[in-house]
């Protein structure tokens, strides 16, 4: 376990200490241990993902990032849409590793309809959708089919320039001192 | 406050799922480097301090520290050089090699309270530099942020140029996108957070 995690739990743990006693009721933000336990669930299965990853093993870490929109987010989560986002985005990219950009870019748009905050983890969907329509107009390409190929390499820049384009609007946020 | 507390946690975990995409650990605007210019004879030594990789569609610009010239008055002190970024990761110390006197010539000779002012100069450098690094650690969640949409920025524009074309128009503000993030990027945090 990282350093900065263990700091990040001993900052929220002092943070959450002084209002672990509120209630919470319909509407309400969840409760702390309710957050900190999806918040280590999710961190432990993208750790997973990490080993299987490494061993070159896409399959396995793509079934430990499932499990992650598998889980049950409790109501009022504000984090669940990142974590979410962040999951398909990572699933994405590990399909577009095992070769199937057909995959990877039904996973950026599910990623991309769930997630309605701009951020980078929409920007990197955005990113994903692009590379995965690259792909499918190179295989278009080896097909000889060069009028798809022409098209879907269109749809793939044009992704990618939103990609960019929504980015450079996050760092300019974060340059002007605000949230991205 | 409960939820500053989640925030703070899930930038944490948000770190790791994005630390493993190629746009924060495979792609950075420009290396993160630091070029120790050597004199002729001694070899030069680059240092890649958090194995960012170099995207080949951009041109490096390494942040340099120079050292004063080879050209020092033999019967003074000789000329203590710049010490390289203390921590890692790139740090753009252009005012070290604009102090004034760092190349002296023709053997003029520099009094010692020139020096002191020159090795003061450098020091205060040092240090604003140390300050910021420090600044910007306690703050990872926004550099988090930052260096990645500049990795994703340029991950996207190498993709751009190799669908379009490095010719095309459009490669070439993709390129000019990825060199506007990367300079954001090094303005903001000289230090990009560790991807693990």
């Amino acid at each position: 376990m990282s350093l900065r995690f263990l700091q990040a739990v001993a900052l929220g743990v002092a943070l959450l200490s002084g209002c672990a006693s509120q209630p919470t009721g319909r509407g309400e933000a969840p409760s702390n241990e309710a957050v900190m336990a999806v918040l280590g669930t999710v961190r432990a299965l993208h750790h997973e993902a990490d080993v299987f990853e490494s061993a070159g093993d896409f399959e396995r870490a793509s079934d430990a990032v499932r499990r992650i929109l598998a889980l049950q987010y409790p109501r009022n989560m504000a984090e669940a849409e990142d974590l979410r986002a962040d999951a398909y985005g990572r699933l994405a990219e590990l399909a577009l590793r095992r070769a199937a950009p057909d995959e990877a870019l039904s996973l950026a748009d599910t990623g991309l309809r769930d997630t309605h905050r701009e951020s980078v983890l929409r920007a990197r969907l955005m990113m994903v959708r692009g590379q995965s329509l690259g792909a499918l107009a190179d295989r278009a390409h080896a097909a000889a089919d060069e009028l798809g190929a022409r098209r879907l390499r269109e749809q793939a820049v044009e992704a990618l320039e939103a990609s960019i384009a929504l980015n450079q609007r996050l760092l300019q946020r974060l340059a002007d001192g605000g949230a991205p | 406050m409960r939820r500053t507390a989640s925030a703070v946690l899930a930038a944490g975990l948000l770190g790791l799922g994005c630390a493993a995409s190629p746009a924060y650990r495979g792609a950075a605007p420009y290396s993160r480097t630091v070029t120790v210019a050597s004199t002729p004879s001694e070899p030069s030594t680059t240092e890649s301090s958090t194995g960012y990789a170099q995207p080949p569609s951009t041109a490096p610009r390494p942040a340099r520290v120079d050292r004063p010239a080879a050209t020092v008055d033999l019967d003074r002190e000789p000329v203590q050089p710049a010490p390289p970024a203390a921590q890692p990761g790139s740090v753009t110390v252009q005012s070290l090699s604009e102090s004034p006197a760092s190349s002296v010539q023709g053997g003029a000779a520099t009094d010692d309270g020139e020096r002191t002012v020159r090795e003061a100069r450098i020091g205060a450098q040092v240090q604003r530099i140390r300050e910021e690094q420090i600044r910007l650690a306690s703050n990872p969640g926004i550099c988090h942020d930052v260096c990645f949409a500049a990795g994703s920025i340029c991950l996207a524009a190498q993709e751009v140029c190799r669908l379009t074309g490095d010719s095309d128009a459009r490669c070439a503000r993709a390129r000019g996108a990825c060199a506007d993030a990367g300079r954001q990027r090094d303005g903001s945090c000289p230090v990009c957070p560790p991807t693990r």
